[in-house]
């Protein structure tokens, strides 16, 4: 199995469209899939396509954190946004059509910068998510400091 | 999320949690009711990550889509599942080059039904239409756009 990584993921029906989540023993408080509630402010939890988002957007983030690292390199701050955008197919289903990403990371000197921009030609590629889903739709990644 | 025409918009953000770890970062996901959600490539152990990593979101993606569309699919005929449970399993390779990607995602979804009618309804909803796919998945919109890219398994046990 030295190969392959396996992850586990579970949930549970709540309400009729409100899916407790199982994600292990994290130390989190419990998370909710929530497709019932349509205002902000009452929903329990996030969307199946926000999770996708947070999925892609968080991976990138990570492997540019990761990059700057080895070479010891800390980032003081870090922002990141993704928007997704969901069009109809020529069938008339809804579909993934793109991700746009938008990431600034504070980088404090020019040792830092220059580390940043040798990241900044690989590090996409140490991103299992973004890489993986690239067959089936778009995600562009503007990376800004 | 913002409805321009014929397409749809949805938004999200993270910011680089404050703390020495520089692999944890604070989800943005507007103005929820959920508590603070944080991704967490920091810790390996369960007990001690506060949040999930980037693959279990996916997985999450993918397997509360799935469930949502077959509950809708229950529901639209007015019935309803005794219990539901579902799992997933995320299976991550090297490709040729080297680099972990995702290779497939297996779906386990579990509802309890016992009425005979909505088994009927159940049934209907597993149907196959056009390319293999079942009636309730060509409507989850996360599973089907991410297929291209890895295989989708879904099994659903009545």
């Amino acid at each position: 199995m030295s190969n392959v990584l396996k992850t586990k993921v579970g949930l549970k029906q709540e309400e009729e469209m409100i899916f407790k989540c199982d994600l292990g023993s994290l130390k989190m408080a419990n998370l909710y899939i929530d497709e019932k509630n349509k205002k902000e402010n009452e929903k329990m939890g996030t969307s199946p396509v926000k999770l996708l988002a947070l999925s892609v957007l968080g991976c990138l983030a990570a492997s540019f954190s990761f990059c700057l690292q080895k070479k010891n390199f800390s980032l003081s701050g870090l922002e990141g946004k993704a928007e997704v955008t969901i069009a109809r197919n020529d069938k008339g289903f809804w579909r993934v059509k793109k991700i746009d990403v938008e990431m600034n990371p504070k980088i404090d000197t020019p040792e830092m910068r220059k580390r940043a921009d040798e990241c900044r030609k690989f590090f996409e590629q140490y991103c299992i998510i973004s890489q993986s889903l690239r067959t089936g739709f778009e995600v562009n990644i503007n990376l800004n400091y | 999320m913002i409805i321009i025409s014929n397409d749809i918009k949805t938004k999200v953000g993270i910011k680089l949690d404050e703390s020495e770890s520089q692999m944890i970062f604070k989800c943005d996901l507007g103005n929820l009711k959920v508590k603070d959600c944080y991704i967490d490539e920091e810790h390996r152990e369960e007990v001690d990550m506060l949040g999930p990593n980037p693959s279990r979101l996916l997985a999450l993606g993918v397997l509360g889509c799935l469930s949502a569309s077959f509950i809708f699919c229950i529901k639209k005929r007015n019935f309803k599942v005794d219990n539901f449970t579902a799992e997933a399993e995320v299976v991550i390779t090297r490709n040729e080059k080297g680099f972990w990607r995702i290779k497939k995602i297996d779906v386990n979804i579990l509802p309890k039904i016992t009425d005979p009618d909505t088994l009927k309804r159940a049934k209907q909803c597993l149907k196959s239409v056009k390319d293999g796919v079942s009636f309730f998945e060509q409507y989850c919109i996360v599973t089907q756009s991410v297929r291209s890219g890895i295989e989708v398994n879904v099994n659903l046990d009545l």
